[in-house]
């Protein structure tokens, strides 16, 4: 086939989970779809050997399983999934379901398994939520594979990769964990999918093995052919499509500065402080959601846990953990990181969170709507039982309690008389526990001085303020461009708030995805900012970036930035993408 | 007048004879491959219009390329015929619901009912 000598370039974009550059020729996958089977129901006369036909079927998925399991048993992340998987396979109330449907309706396993997937698909899709959602891929996973063996025709799926010679960028609609587990990752150049999100399990996949990937990236199955030429920016969550020859050399000099800061996972010096090349300290903190994340974050070096999503504790559950429970929780953290603080977010609820166990509050406009602590104080009961938690827990560790999406003063006061409340309750001293804020909404930014006297410590989240700033939804991708996080008015905003802080001798820190990237980490550090917390891989890249720079340096880029026009001017500043 | 074009694929020489005799003499351009792998590349070079496809083979099986072929849309107008000596339903279930082959034929065929087959999916 005739490629066209001169393809217009475009641009697409997507959520960064993996962050690289690639650059290379696309393999655009598309799966074996068994929906069809659902309509197609033989007759069957023995159902008995049909059964038995199922069972037989599940001892050689078992066997395949173990192999997927033996070629990602060094990465624990990745064989704990295989593991609950392989537990899926012999789930005995979804196989009892699949054969009386058998028995009853004499009919072929495939029609009967099939139409049992989607019954399961249709319980989970009523709950609109991520972790349940993942937990239904697996299950797809599971019996998807079974059916293929049913048909004998699980090597048709099994590594499409192996037939290619060149070394891919792997393209999606969506996929499922064991559509990468046997790849050959030699041939992986990074991984574009149009579903997906960082919580999945392919997400853990591809961030273990440090394949460059970006997900949600609208049409892109549909848009991309194979032997496309792309791009992948997968710090920025951009995919350059048929780019000019300057767009590849740039990219491919971005990729070996990149390399060169991850590099700085090598560190040896990892346990030692983050210091600036003129001696001002840093504190990198960890952002994490389970006992195993902070595991991770004290090997990658953190100094503390800068925010404990505790929603995603909350979400990895069927029904709501009981006091001693999540007290259980906090003082498994505690005897993790020692005597590092550990900065609890109370459950950030609301929005696009809910727990499979509440029902969700119906509202117009759920960004705007009942999140964070307006959440938790419309469920009392949660509140509290979750207060009683952490109050207990205190005396363990340092603990420091954050409020999400404050937009008032008296959000503040009344979280402050229920921990108050609590520690009277508890008898525990109340001066154990520091209580700060979430400033996330630019009316809490823009009046930050209102708050000085009344709290602990300020926690910025940039994402959710970049997306309150410029009215840009932060999970429309179609948006992406709306949102400028790099933009003077957002730099300045946190410069105030910084300063104001830093005044008043108040801890400040930055936990969005700015405090992530080792380029936007320095700027930060440049406004005044000594404690920045981020996702536990991002730490050595960003420790690599300030300990090889002084903050007289990280000062004058900020604030010349400060005095930009416009996000263009800043990024040329930081030299942080290549420029069309 | 232009000649439509079959690309016979199978392992088994005697029914790659039988076929390439009896479309060649009914006014077929013919191309033979004897295994998957083999296709693929005489289709790249010049995509035919009809493929009859074993599914039993070694290296690359007729599933195998049956999907290939199916997943790049400038290959979407080729049609193609599965052949086996399997038979069974589940065979023609795969064949036409998951692989999107057009026709099934079983082994042993008749080869007047192949060329019905090859006339009736050149001409609706």
């Amino acid at each position: 086939m005739v490629e066209l000598p001169n393809k217009k370039a475009y641009e697409l974009s997507g959520d960064p989970v993996c962050g690289g550059f690639a650059v290379g020729g696309a393999f655009l996958f598309k799966p074996i779809n068994l929906m069809a089977l659902e309509k197609v129901k033989l007759p069957v006369e023995d159902t008995i050997k049909e059964i038995a036909r199922l069972d037989e079927t599940i001892a050689k998925t078992a066997s395949q399983m173990e192999q997927i399991l033996r070629h990602v048993e060094h990465d624990k992340n990745v064989s704990d999934i295989f593991q609950v998987q392989l537990k899926l396979l012999t789930d005995s109330s979804i196989l009892r379901d699949i054969k009386s449907v058998v028995h009853e309706q004499k009919t072929n396993i495939e029609f009967a398994l099939s139409n049992q997937i989607k019954v399961i698909e249709e319980k989970f899709h009523s709950i609109n939520d991520e972790v349940m959602r993942t937990r239904f891929l697996d299950i797809q996973d599971v019996y998807y594979r079974i059916l293929r063996n049913l048909l004998e025709i699980e090597h048709v799926r099994s590594n499409p990769l192996k037939r290619v010679k060149e070394p891919v960028i792997f393209v999606a609609e969506k996929l499922l964990p064991s559509d990468i587990a046997l790849l050959d990752f030699d041939k992986l150049l990074g991984i574009i999918m149009e579903e997906g999100s960082a919580l999945s399990h392919v997400a853990i996949i591809t961030r273990s093995l440090g394949i460059p990937t970006i997900m949600n990236i609208p049409g892109v199955g549909s848009l991309v052919r194979t032997g496309d030429t792309l791009i992948v920016d997968a710090v920025e969550g951009k995919v350059i499509v048929h780019p000019s020859q300057i767009d590849k050399d740039a990219y491919k000099k971005a990729r070996v500065l990149f390399a060169t800061r991850v590099s700085g996972r090598k560190d040896k010096s990892k346990t030692s402080p983050c210091k600036t090349i003129d001696g001002v300290r840093i504190d990198l903190e960890a952002n994490v959601g389970s006992i195993k994340e902070a595991e991770e974050a004290i090997q990658a070096g953190a100094s503390g846990i800068g925010l404990v999503r505790s929603e995603l504790f909350y979400m990895s559950r069927p029904r709501p953990p009981t006091i001693e429970e999540e007290y259980g929780f906090y003082a498994a953290l505690a005897s993790i990181v020692k005597k590092r603080p550990i900065t609890v977010r109370l459950l950030d609820l609301g929005a696009d969170k809910y727990l499979p166990f509440l029902e969700p509050i119906k509202e117009q406009n759920p960004q705007l709507g009942v999140r964070g602590i307006r959440y938790l104080f419309k469920n009392p009961e949660l509140f509290h039982r979750q207060l009683q938690s952490i109050v207990r827990a205190a005396p363990l560790g340092t603990f420091k309690i954050l409020i999400p999406f404050v937009t008032s003063m008296s959000d503040v006061e009344r979280t402050l008389e229920a921990i108050d409340g609590m520690c009277r309750l508890e008898n525990v001293e109340r001066g154990l526990v520091r209580v700060g804020i979430m400033v996330e909404v630019p009316s809490t930014a823009l009046s930050i001085g209102a708050f000085m006297d009344t709290i602990d410590f300020i926690n910025i989240g940039t994402n959710d303020l970049v997306q309150y700033v410029f009215a840009a939804g932060r999970e429309d991708g179609n948006l992406a461009h709306y949102r400028q996080s790099l933009h003077p008015i957002i730099i300045k905003m946190i410069a105030d708030v910084v300063t104001s802080a830093n005044r008043q001798a108040k801890e400040v820190s930055v936990c969005g995805e700015m405090a992530s990237d080792p380029l936007f980490a320095t700027l930060l550090v440049g406004l005044g900012v000594r404690r920045l917390s981020m996702q536990p891989g991002s730490i050595p890249p960003v420790r690599a970036a300030i300990t090889g720079a002084s903050c007289e340096a990280m000062k004058a880029v900020s604030k010349k930035a400060l005095r930009a026009q416009d996000q263009e001017q800043v990024i040329a500043m930081l030299g942080a993408r290549p420029q069309k | 007048m232009h000649n439509h074009s079959v690309l016979i694929v199978d392992d088994d020489p005697n029914i790659v004879e039988l076929l390439h005799v009896n479309l060649l003499a009914a006014g077929y351009t013919v191309a033979t491959a004897i295994d998957g792998r083999d296709a693929q590349e005489k289709i790249r070079e010049n995509p035919p219009e009809i493929i009859v496809l074993d599914v039993m083979m070694p290296e690359m099986d007729g599933w195998e390329l049956c999907k290939w072929v199916r997943d790049d849309p400038e290959l979407t107008p080729i049609k193609i015929v599965m052949l086996t000596a399997k038979g069974s339903e589940k065979d023609r279930m795969i064949g036409r619901e998951i692989f999107g082959a057009d026709e099934y034929l079983t082994k042993p065929f008749d080869i007047d009912e192949m060329k019905s087959v090859v006339e009736r999916l050149l001409h609706g």
